[in-house]
C-alpha cells in the first residue's frame, strides 16, 4: 500500500512496519496505526506517521536524549498491555511541538509513548510523577 | 449529569468495582479517595486536556531543514 502523506510524499505501508497502538495517541482515538519515518536530513529526525490518515504525523524524540536524568517506572500492568517483561525491551519516545518559532520547539516529558519494536505495538501512557514537564523546552538550557 | 449529595465519609459506587469517597472537605477543596482496578486510568481532568491539546500541536509541527535547525540551536 502507498500512503500520500502530507509531509513525506508517498511512503510505502509494508505489513511488518505497521505500529499497533493499543491506547490511542490522547485525542486521536480513530488513529491507531502509525509507521515510524526516519529521516536525517530533517529535523525532528524521527516521526509517526499515520496509516489511517496520511495528512497526520507527529515528531517524536528519545526523551533521555533531550534530559539525560528522565527516567521512568512502570507498573507491571503497563507492560502487560504491550506484551513486555521489562521496560529493557521498549523503546520510549515523546512527543515533540515544533512551531515556527524554534526556540519553543518542545517535547512532553509527561506523556510518553511506550513501544515494543518487537511486536509492533505502542501505546501512550500519562505519567503520575509530576516532575516531568508536559512543555520541556529543547533549546532551553534551563531545562539542562 | 448525574449529581449526587454525599457527606464526609461516604461514597458512592460505579459499576460494582469503582469507589469514590469523600475523605476531607475544607471550605475550598475536598479530598476524594478513588478505590479501582489496576487497568483503569485516573488523572486530574486539568492534566488530561493538558496532554490532548499537545497532542493536537504535535501533529500540528513541521518540518526544518536539519542546518536551520543547528544555526536556532547556537543562536540559544
Amino acid at each position: 500500500m502507498i500512503l500520500k502523506t502530507r509531509l513525506f510524499g508517498e511512503v510505502e505501508v509494508k505489513d511488518e512496519e505497521v505500529i499497533h497502538f493499543t491506547k490511542p495517541i490522547l485525542g486521536f482515538d480513530d488513529c491507531r496505526q502509525y509507521l515510524l519515518v526516519e529521516n536525517e536530513s530533517i529535523f525532528p529526525t524521527f516521526w509517526l506517521q499515520s496509516i489511517n490518515k496520511p495528512n497526520l504525523a507527529f515528531p517524536v524524540v528519545s526523551p533521555f536524549s533531550v534530559d539525560e536524568n528522565y527516567s521512568i517506572n512502570l507498573q507491571n500492568l503497563d507492560l502487560n498491555d504491550i506484551n513486555l517483561k521489562s521496560l529493557d525491551e521498549a523503546l520510549v519516545l515523546t512527543l515533540m511541538v515544533v512551531p515556527q518559532s524554534l526556540s519553543s520547539i518542545r517535547t512532553n516529558l509527561r506523556a510518553p509513548i511506550i513501544y515494543n519494536p518487537e511486536k509492533k505495538i505502542a501505546k501512550q501512557l500519562i505519567l503520575y510523577d509530576e516532575k516531568y514537564p508536559i512543555h520541556f523546552y529543547v533549546l532551553d538550557d534551563a531545562n539542562n | 449529569m448525574l449529581i449526587l449529595t454525599r457527606k464526609l465519609g461516604e461514597s458512592i459506587i460505579i459499576d460494582e468495582n469503582v469507589q469514590i469517597s469523600v475523605i476531607e472537605i475544607n471550605k475550598n477543596n475536598i479530598k476524594i479517595g478513588i478505590n479501582a482496578p489496576k487497568e483503569l486510568t485516573i488523572y486530574r481532568e486539568e492534566v488530561f486536556l493538558k496532554i490532548k491539546e499537545e497532542n493536537a500541536q504535535s501533529s500540528s509541527s513541521g518540518i526544518i531543514d536539519f542546518v536551520d535547525f543547528q544555526d536556532a540551536a547556537l543562536e540559544v
